[in-house]
């Protein structure tokens, strides 16, 4: 049985549990076949909509103790039930944001455009993920992407960033262009508007823009 | 330098790709170089009045992919500049007349007998253009400070690196430095700012220019006009040598101190 492995941004290993694969006998496999990689590691188990028993908790922590080159920090869980649960074993445990997470996860398929060259007029550049340009982007050129849009240039051309998605992020060094589209809303700008460090963010229905210096 | 088949080219029209063609192709000539001028503008044929060769014209590049004649009989001889030659376009033909491999046939065949062959491309992105450009080893892009043409210059680079060809190199026409001064006009700097080509030439404004081409005078004879001397100096990087550019003062020069005392701008 495998089961879902990936970093933390605490510098440690954080081990996926979904109810399907709830077993604790597969979890202690996985955990001394995989005990080499988790050296000196910080571990997290996060239970992905899983109601255990108390004692089940207590018997993954007690056998996670039987490796001291693994450092167990605790517990995530995606329910509130659970979170209890694993308080009231003596063991901390934090709300996972694995939902909010799933929503803006990219997806397996997405690609990442890498376009080492100017984009000009006339031209498409699209990509169901992410585009970073290094290069311009040049007037009545066309940059389309689900995901967010990196320029490292200018940007005066037509950017549509976000299709599809609630979330993204624009980013170019220079920015003069008319308008520009994030998650299917328009952005419409002056004719004699620039920025330099330009950084657009779209969340919860608002463009923000910062860290510019309105010239 | 290597590249010895160049294609001027620049998407709008009237930005003065003829010209310029012309007077590169003359100066060239006129320092002994082997030289002959394409005019692939089917249908709208200029570049044999900028030359001052219209009279002369017997054979067109029609009847050479017609086979009427071979290349070398339909070139027309420049008298004024030795080793200038003219392949002149048909006017009664459209661009259709003349397919990509027709142009790169005609090259071909005369690439060896010359020492530069320059093709005159007519406006547009269509199917002229690309006759115009599929035999060049390099590409001038021509573009007046102004925002349409830098438009239309940036397309064309676009499909020119579409099709495989070098980065093209760009030339600044008609520039005013009294205008930019002015702020009426974008500066060369703003113009590479957008293209982000190298720079090869720039060419002020000079209002002669007209009276040379209805003469049929080409503009690198006059040693008076600073127009003539900019398309010099283009000629001279093409054979590889580092000119500096020259310094466009507006209001600076006697020329224009001048021309303020007699009432002009």
């Amino acid at each position: 049985m495998d089961y879902k492995v990936r970093g933390t941004n605490i510098l440690g290993i954080e081990i996926i549990i979904p109810p399907q694969k709830f077993n604790l006998e597969d979890i202690k496999k996985f955990i001394s076949e995989k005990k080499e990689i988790m050296r000196k590691t910080r571990l997290v188990i996060t239970f992905d909509d899983v109601i255990p028993e108390e004692a089940e908790i207590k018997e993954i922590a007690e056998f996670i103790k039987n490796f001291p080159e693994i450092i167990f920090c605790g517990f995530k869980a995606s329910r509130k039930e659970t979170r209890e649960l694993c308080l009231q074993a003596g063991f901390p445990c934090d709300m996972s944001t694995l939902e909010l997470e799933k929503t803006t996860e990219r997806a397996s398929n997405e690609e990442i455009k890498f376009i080492k060259k100017t984009v000009r007029s006339g031209e498409k550049v699209s990509s169901s993920g992410d585009i970073a340009i290094l290069g311009d982007v040049n007037p009545g050129a066309e940059v389309e992407a689900g995901g967010n849009v990196y320029i490292f240039g200018s940007l005066r051309g037509l950017v549509k960033a976000g299709i599809g998605k609630k979330e993204c992020e624009i980013r170019a060094l220079f920015v003069q262009t008319p308008r520009i589209e994030v998650c299917g809303e328009e952005k419409i700008f002056d004719r004699n508007e620039k920025f330099y460090n330009f950084r657009l963010i779209y969340k919860n229905g608002k463009i923000r823009i910062n860290n510019m210096e309105r010239v | 330098m290597e590249d010895k088949v160049f294609c001027i080219t620049s998407g709008k029209g009237g930005v003065g790709k003829s010209t310029i063609t012309g007077n590169i192709a003359t100066a060239l000539a006129m320092k002994g170089y082997k030289v002959v001028a394409i005019d692939a503008d089917i249908g709208l044929r200029n570049l044999d009045l900028i030359l001052g060769l219209e009279n002369r014209i017997v054979y067109d590049i029609v009847h050479v992919i017609e086979g009427v004649c071979p290349p070398e009989k339909a070139l027309v001889k420049d008298k004024k500049t030795k080793n200038l030659f003219l392949l002149p376009a048909a006017q009664t033909k459209d661009k259709s007349a003349v397919k990509p491999e027709d142009l790169i046939s005609i090259v071909e065949a005369l690439r060896e007998k010359f020492d530069f062959i320059f093709i005159d491309s007519p406006a547009g992105i269509e199917e002229g253009f690309k006759t115009a450009v599929a035999p060049a080893d390099s590409v001038l892009v021509v573009t007046n400070p102004e925002m349409a043409s830098i438009r239309d210059a940036d397309r064309v680079t676009g499909l020119c690196e579409a099709m495989g060809k070098p980065e093209p190199k760009l030339i600044v026409n008609r520039l005013d430095p009294v205008k930019v001064k002015r702020g009426d006009m974008l500066d060369v700097e703003d113009v590479l700012q957008i293209l982000g080509l190298e720079l090869i030439g720039v060419v002020p404004e000079d209002k002669n220019m007209v009276a040379y081409i209805n003469r049929g005078q080409p503009a690198v004879f006059e040693d008076s006009s600073i127009a003539g001397k900019a398309l010099r100096n283009i000629a001279e990087r093409i054979l590889g040598k580092e000119i500096p550019f020259m310094k466009l003062d507006a209001g600076e020069g006697l020329l224009s101190k001048f021309k303020r005392l007699l009432g002009g701008s």
